[in-house]
């Protein structure tokens, strides 16, 4: 089995006593004041999409000083981030091994070279072009109706000379 | 040997990994890739010779769209043939919870949780719109948590 996955964090259940729970509640309390306390905030629906983006494509600057304000939104993203990693880390991804690599190379080598066979070098199309306009000009001097136009051209110009005369 | 060759060595394990996310299978994984240079070989006659002719520069971004171009078709060839295929491959023996998704929101995920590509590069692997690309997203991971059997996302 070459599927690898990344490391799973193995969970622990938190064994905390009484007192600290209660705490804990308290602190959180204090930490409240001057935040936002919204239950099922809007904009927690939309945490996911934001962990989605990537720096350039970030336009939801407003969005972010809302959840620096949230608390809400701070938890749901502190999920988000959890779930994210826990999705990452469960695709599994093919690992190609060393001697799989060499057999495979030599087929794409193949396949390769005949990409490059297939694309002329700049040189070698400067050449062909060249070689094909001249090939072009000839043909179209040596045809037998340019004969019949240069018989006339003579004539015509042999007539113009016998009447300036 | 040219610089073409070498950065197909280099992307070989990202195209084989994101073929064997599609199919669970190797031999058609392998076969996806080689399908996938092979059309390449057939249909962008222009892009390569571009690639062969051009300066340094753009042969980064030449070397990106080939990129492109191979993603996109090892998606294309692969919906095509899991239909012909869904008898005779297992639905990835360890990691069923990732293989009984559908092969567009697979395919959504892999790319997003699994690759650099950014949402533009993706719409444009998929041939989706942005906003079926997240939805594809949004269902693939609610459905993946929920047989990984982690609860109800969200």
């Amino acid at each position: 089995m070459k599927v690898v996955l990344g490391q799973v964090p193995t969970r622990k259940l938190p064994t905390i006593p009484l007192e600290e729970i209660v705490e804990n509640a308290l602190a959180k309390q204090q930490q409240r004041v001057g935040k936002l306390q919204v239950d099922n905030c809007i904009h927690s629906r939309k945490l996911m999409a934001l962990l989605d983006l990537s720096e350039k494509e970030m336009e939801f600057k407003n969005y972010i000083l809302h959840i620096e304000k949230c608390l809400e939104c701070q938890n749901r993203l502190a999920k988000a981030k959890n779930l994210q990693g826990i999705i990452q880390e469960n695709i599994p991804v093919y690992q190609v091994f060393r001697e799989e690599l060499d057999s495979f190379k030599s087929e794409l080598d193949e396949l390769a070279k005949n990409l490059i066979k297939m694309a002329p070098s700049k040189r070698r199309t400067a050449m062909t072009v060249g070689k094909n306009i001249f090939e072009d000009v000839l043909r179209t001097l040596f045809r037998p109706q340019m004969f019949i136009i240069y018989a006339l051209a003579v004539g015509v110009g042999g007539l113009i000379k016998y009447v300036i005369r | 040997m040219n610089e073409f060759q070498q950065y197909f060595h280099k992307i070989f394990p990202d195209l084989k990994s994101f073929s064997y996310a599609l199919i669970p299978d190797d031999l058609q994984a392998q076969q996806l890739v080689i399908d996938s240079i092979s059309v390449l070989l057939l249909q962008e006659k222009e892009l390569i010779e571009k690639l062969v002719n051009e300066e340094k520069d753009a042969m980064d971004f030449h070397m990106f769209r080939i990129k492109i171009f191979l993603y996109k078709n090892i998606f294309k060839l692969a919906v095509k043939r899991i239909p012909q295929l869904e008898s005779s491959i297992g639905a990835g023996e360890d990691h069923a919870a990732f293989y009984v998704i559908g092969v567009s929101k697979r395919a959504t995920l892999f790319l997003q949780h699994k690759t650099t590509f950014d949402y533009a590069d993706i719409q444009d692997i998929l041939e989706k719109t942005k906003t079926e690309v997240i939805s594809l997203l949004q269902r693939g991971r609610s459905q993946f948590i929920e047989n990984l059997g982690l609860g109800e996302f969200n």
